[in-house]
């Protein structure tokens, strides 16, 4: 992987996260100064994502802008039982997406763009499995709900 | 792959950092690399020139590190930290200052802005020391060794220059950064605190 797709990569990370273009790259920006500061390169992948998140909860959780909602009592989630039927404009997705929480959003673009297994996820992020199969099972629900609401309002409007 | 994976991949996807903003890092990366380097094969290459062998070469670097080290901690660590501190938020300010970012909130009065940037721990005031002739043009969210921070356009109203002003609550690490101007990457800055807040003014050099 070139210094370039570690970038791209680490700024898609990111943006995960922050899902903002300026505060995503305002993240990777300073996660690479920080790594190739202490290394002298970025050796890999890991690595920066560990420092771009390490970062995010530096400057977001302590301002508790992270909402943290309980997973108590969440049933044993499957990642997999939720499905779209439509395909969704990439506009509508950024909104939705940016109702989710960033843990939310982060457990899904590692499951679903980096291919990250939900037992990965956990250990890169220091949670539990179910932990993360439930953030998986809860964003994608909330993301297929909003899709399926505009659908339908869309729907009415025509 | 489901649909719903599928367009969140393919959305994720798309994101992608700008040609400009990807060589910026790189160059920052690579310099900051290059400085390693220098310092290391410096080291190298005087022990290597008076024949020593890898072994002794090695021997003598873990020496020097230690000796240094052990200076470094008795002798001068406060002053090592408080310019390691200055030389890292100097290097922020300068590298934000070149991306040239737009102002997210286009006010041009403190109490507006103060409104508008509610995220803000710590109360936006204009500082007492900037001069008069610098007139507030905006401002967008930043941040300062970790710490969320206001990064402000003043424009120099006799010059027409337009400086950013960066602007945080003082911490006890910032507390330990003396006030001071100097050009960093082609910028100049001056770096000072008042009434309770840590500020960063970067102009092109």
């Amino acid at each position: 992987m070139t210094d370039r797709d570690l970038l791209q990569a680490g700024f898609r990370y990111a943006y995960s996260l922050a899902n903002r273009h300026h505060d995503a790259e305002d993240l990777v920006q300073e996660a690479w100064v920080r790594i190739s500061a202490l290394h002298g390169s970025v050796p890999n992948k890991s690595l920066l994502f560990t420092v771009i998140r390490n970062i995010f909860i530096d400057q977001y959780r302590r301002k508790n802008l992270v909402i943290i909602e309980s997973l108590e009592g969440a049933a044993e989630p499957s990642a997999l039982d939720v499905e779209l039927e439509f395909d969704v404009d990439s506009r509508v997705i950024d909104k939705a997406l940016n109702t989710l929480r960033p843990e939310e959003r982060e457990a899904i673009f590692l499951n679903v763009v980096e291919g990250y297994t939900a037992k990965e996820i956990a250990t890169l992020t220091d949670k539990s499995r179910n932990t993360i199969l439930s953030l998986l099972h809860r964003g994608k629900q909330k993301l297929l709900q909003q899709f399926r609401q505009k659908s339908d309002d869309d729907r009415n409007l025509a | 792959m489901d649909k719903l994976d599928k367009s969140i991949k393919n959305h994720y996807l798309d994101k992608r950092l700008s040609a400009d903003a990807l060589d910026r890092m790189l160059d920052k990366g690579h310099q900051i690399a290059q400085e390693k380097s220098s310092e290391k094969s410096g080291v190298d290459g005087f022990f290597r020139a008076s024949g020593l062998t890898r072994l002794a070469v090695r021997q003598w670097r873990a020496s020097l590190v230690a000796v240094f080290l052990f200076m470094m901690v008795v002798v001068a660590q406060s002053y090592y930290f408080q310019r390691g501190v200055s030389d890292m938020v100097l290097a922020e300010i300068a590298m934000n200052h070149n991306k040239h970012l737009d102002v997210e909130f286009p006010y041009n009065d403190y109490e507006s802005l103060r409104v508008a940037m509610n995220r803000l721990d710590f109360s936006l005031i204009a500082p007492v020391s900037l001069p008069p002739n610098f007139v507030l043009v905006g401002g967008r969210y930043c941040s300062i060794q970790g710490k969320l921070a206001a990064q402000l356009k003043v424009k120099n109203s006799d010059t027409g220059d337009v400086s950013t002003l960066y602007v945080t609550a003082l911490t006890d690490k910032l507390k330990k950064i003396d006030a001071e101007r100097v050009v960093y990457d082609n910028v100049s800055i001056k770096l000072w605190q008042d009434q309770g807040h840590f500020y960063g003014l970067a102009t092109d050099a």
